[in-house]
């Protein structure tokens, strides 16, 4: 039992790592934390305030009665007299629960009257004559930290001026007391402000989303052939996203414009096609005689048609594969010798001669890619050879290990004997229904792997050879995806 | 050698035997009794016979806890617990000045739970007043059976200028240097005005005998020794008042200072929990109960107006009751030089060496 929530938990936490993130929620906890950060400093600092605050209220009673009992020192002809007066301590006694400690005492520190072993703050009876001003230190005395001041005055007598001080100390619990009644009662309003602010930021960020909200409907709300650009007024933030979207829109609008063209061309295609083999399939049958040219003629239209048809969908197909992440490893030396086998099978090749040459070592030449798309590419380039080429032509199919722009790659090449095509027609030849020779194929069939090769980020190169022939060379990334 | 060894070894055997039996004995016994007993020790500057019901009575309810009472007067007792090496659980005094000094040192520890009680009788929640006791007039009754009483203070110091010879040598009260408690009354009705001034020079004039304690007083009261005797200890007047009927209590109309008995466990104690038992034990229903009905004390938690009617059905007269305050103002009046300046004006007013001819 504990083993299925645990694979909930894990499920669930997967779950959890694949959800996009939200803007609101990153946003929120952003100024959430600012909010705790500001709200701690204040906290601190208001720790101070209430420290210092306290400190001095109290530090005023302490002084009051220093003062009350130094008012009742007097100098005598019998020495000093002092008198502790009872409202000194009971000024001190007014908060319940503090101690008191007290005494009197000469410039040279020696206690005159009350407790003898207070302490004081260091060097405070070195430098003669001690302060006038009272002087205010904790310390711990008796177990407790104890706030002390010592404050004396200087009292004139018959002989010499005489320095007579009292230190009076009181236990902190009042002070403690009145530090943690201001600081909560400090932090209350910083607590209501915190949540009001983060409420504020709440209903800010909401706002702040509103465009987003308002395209998201915009896209949401319109047809699949509506692909005018969106014409919200986005914010500066997303205005790049907006002007990203809308490019993406007018990409999408031409590729669409050129699929309907490749479907207009297609059908004019096979259109025209149909139309002659309906001419040629009439003409014999109102002629007697000639029918059998006629007939031949038919026949080799409709052979004409359908390898147009079966190459148009074999084009769809790379296309419709290329949008697609079909990708996986392919091992080329295994494409190519299967390929050459079937053609022999097929006994399409006559007196052809092939030759395959791979790279030594088996399944070496592997790379990324759609061995489909990859199959139909080599099978179109090899017809073509064999179309365009003599009857006792020698192809040689062969994978070579290159480079392409600094990435490992492998070139899957097709070389032929037969007459090759001149250099300004090159670039015409990639040109769908572009056809040329005698032979005069669909004009698909190097449209196609062009095709394949862009799919794949790779090149295709035509170059002729020596003494005669022409050498196509499709050179494949061994991963595209690095790229 | 085998063979000497043999009934050693026999021996050994029955001596282990006997030992493990005595030990399973003893500790069946003490499994027994399941509590520990706790021994609290007391040290008090209170009769034990006041005391006595009440330490009974804690005892019968708290089998497990025992107390040993030791008995001091106040200023024995203060210095006592400064010079100690093994400390006391519970301190309990009536000098209430003694008492704050040595809570303001930090010899309390603080006991919990302790019942309420009026805040003037309690500080820190370390120091608890357990009673509440006024300072009376006390009164041969046939010396003044055809004349008025004295009501206020200015008053008997008028009675005691105006008839010398009544009073002279007839007039009695603590002697303040030597009862803590006496200290503490004069000091508490010197810092109330200047009429207790013009009292003691009254008394000065008069020729006051002073007493240690209050049972000394009663006794020259009874024996027409004194006619009057001012600041005595209510609580335990009263007794002997009631007993005898040539005495008479009395509190005067301006105020009667009332004073209360105090007890705080020291910090020292290894015996807390049960000392702060016994605190709230003096202060619990029973406890309280205890002082009223079976002792010469009487409790501090009376009726709802704060001790006003149960003084005014056991004394003559009727006063405002002023509660000297636990507190650390009282250490104004331990202030040694405070305390010699005190002393000697009260002195020299006694022996009417200020103020006479």
């Amino acid at each position: 039992m504990s083993d299925t929530r645990l694979s909930g938990l894990a499920a669930s936490a997967r779950l959890q790592a694949h959800r996009p993130y939200s803007l609101r929620r990153r946003l929120m906890v952003a100024s959430m934390a600012a909010f705790a950060i500001i709200i701690a400093l204040l906290s601190v600092s208001l720790w101070t305030y209430a420290r210092s605050s306290a400190n001095q209220t109290y530090d005023l009673l302490l002084r009051g009665a220093a003062i009350a009992v130094l008012e009742r020192v007097t100098v005598t002809a019998d020495g000093i007299d002092i008198d502790l007066p009872p409202s000194a301590m009971e000024i001190l006694a007014l908060d319940e629960d503090d101690r008191i400690f007290y005494r009197v005492m000469d410039a040279r520190g020696a206690t005159l009257t009350g407790m003898a072993d207070l302490p004081t703050s260091d060097g405070f009876f070195t430098e003669p004559p001690p302060v006038a001003e009272p002087v205010f230190f904790d310390r711990a005395y008796s177990g407790e930290m104890v706030r002390f001041v010592v404050t004396g005055r200087t009292m004139l007598s018959a002989d010499t001026p005489q320095w007579i001080g009292v230190q009076i100390g009181q236990t902190r619990i009042a002070r403690t007391a009145m530090q943690h009644d201001l600081v909560l009662k400090g932090l209350v309003p910083l607590a209501a402000l915190a949540i009001a602010g983060i409420l504020l930021a709440r209903a800010g960020i909401g706002l702040a989303m509103r465009p987003l909200a308002k395209i998201e409907r915009d896209i949401s709300e319109r047809q699949p052939s509506e692909l005018r650009p969106l014409d919200a007024q986005p914010p500066r933030e997303i205005e790049s996203l907006i002007t990203a979207i809308n490019g993406f829109m007018r990409r999408l609008d031409t590729s669409r414009g050129q699929a309907e063209s490749f479907i207009a061309d297609v059908a004019h295609q096979i259109r025209t096609s149909l139309a002659a083999l309906y001419g040629h399939l009439e003409t014999a049958d109102r002629r007697g005689g000639a029918s059998a040219m006629a007939v031949g003629r038919a026949l080799d239209q409709a052979r004409r048609t359908t390898r147009l048809t079966n190459q148009l969908l074999s084009h769809a197909m790379v296309i419709h594969r290329a949008d697609k992440d079909m990708f996986e490893d392919v091992d080329l030396g295994e494409i190519v010798t299967r390929l050459v086998e079937e053609i022999v099978r097929d006994e399409r090749a006559g007196n052809i001669d092939f030759e395959v040459d791979l790279p030594t070592g088996n399944g070496a030449a592997r790379v990324k890619g759609d061995p489909i798309a990859i199959r139909e590419a080599l099978r179109n380039l090899v017809d073509n050879a064999i179309r365009h080429g003599p009857s006792d032509n020698h192809i040689t199919l062969r994978v070579a290990r290159t480079t392409l722009d600094g990435h490992p790659a492998f070139s899957i090449g097709v070389d032929d004997t037969g007459p090759g095509i001149p250099d300004a027609e090159k670039p015409k030849v990639l040109e769908r229904f572009y056809t040329k020779g005698p032979a005069g194929g669909s004009g698909i069939g190097l449209a196609i792997v062009a095709s394949v090769a862009e799919s794949h980020k790779g090149r295709l190169s035509l170059s002729d050879r020596q003494p005669k022939g022409l050498s196509i060379n499709i050179t494949i990334p061994e991963n595209p995806t690095v790229r | 050698m085998k063979g000497t060894m043999r009934p050693f070894a026999i021996l050994g055997v029955f001596v282990g035997l006997a030992v493990l039996a005595t030990a399973a004995f003893f500790s069946y016994r003490s499994g027994a009794n399941a509590p520990e007993p706790t021994t609290i020790d007391v040290w008090s500057a209170t009769d034990r016979s006041a005391m006595w019901a009440i330490l009974e009575e804690f005892e019968a309810a708290h089998p497990d806890i025992s107390i040993r009472y030791t008995e001091y007067n106040t200023s024995e007792l203060h210095a006592a617990v400064l010079e100690a090496d093994e400390m006391p659980d519970v301190i309990i005094s009536s000098a209430m000045d003694l008492q704050v000094e040595l809570v303001n040192r930090g010899y309390a520890s603080p006991v919990a739970d302790v019942p309420a009680t009026p805040e003037w009788a309690r500080w820190r929640e370390e120091l608890f007043g357990f009673t509440q006791e006024p300072v009376a007039l006390l009164y041969n009754r046939e010396a003044f059976a055809d004349r008025d009483l004295p009501t206020t203070r200015s008053e008997l110091a008028g009675m005691m200028r105006d008839e010398p010879s009544f009073f002279d040598g007839r007039v009695g009260t603590y002697d303040v240097s030597l009862s803590g408690v006496g200290y503490m009354f004069a000091t508490q009705d010197a810092q109330r005005g200047f009429q207790a001034s013009r009292l003691v020079e009254s008394m000065g004039r008069a020729r006051a005998r002073t007493y240690c304690c209050t049972a000394d007083m009663v006794d020259e009261l009874a024996n027409g020794g004194l006619v009057l005797a001012y600041n005595a200890i209510g609580s335990y007047a009263l007794e002997r008042v009631r007993a005898d009927p040539r005495l008479g209590i009395l509190l005067l109309s301006d105020y009667a200072l009332v004073f209360t008995r105090s007890a705080f466990v020291t910090r020292a104690s290894d015996a807390k929990a049960a000392s702060g038992e016994f605190i709230r034990y003096l202060l619990s229903p029973e406890g309280q109960d205890l002082i009223e009905t079976r002792s010469s004390l009487f409790p501090l938690l009376t009726e709802e107006d704060g001790g006003q009617s149960f003084f005014e059905s056991r004394f003559e007269g009727s006063t405002s009751l002023l509660p000297i305050r636990l507190r650390p103002s009282l250490l104004t009046w331990l202030d040694e030089s405070k305390k010699q300046k005190f002393l000697r004006d009260w002195r020299a007013s006694m022996t009417g060496r200020t103020g006479g001819y």
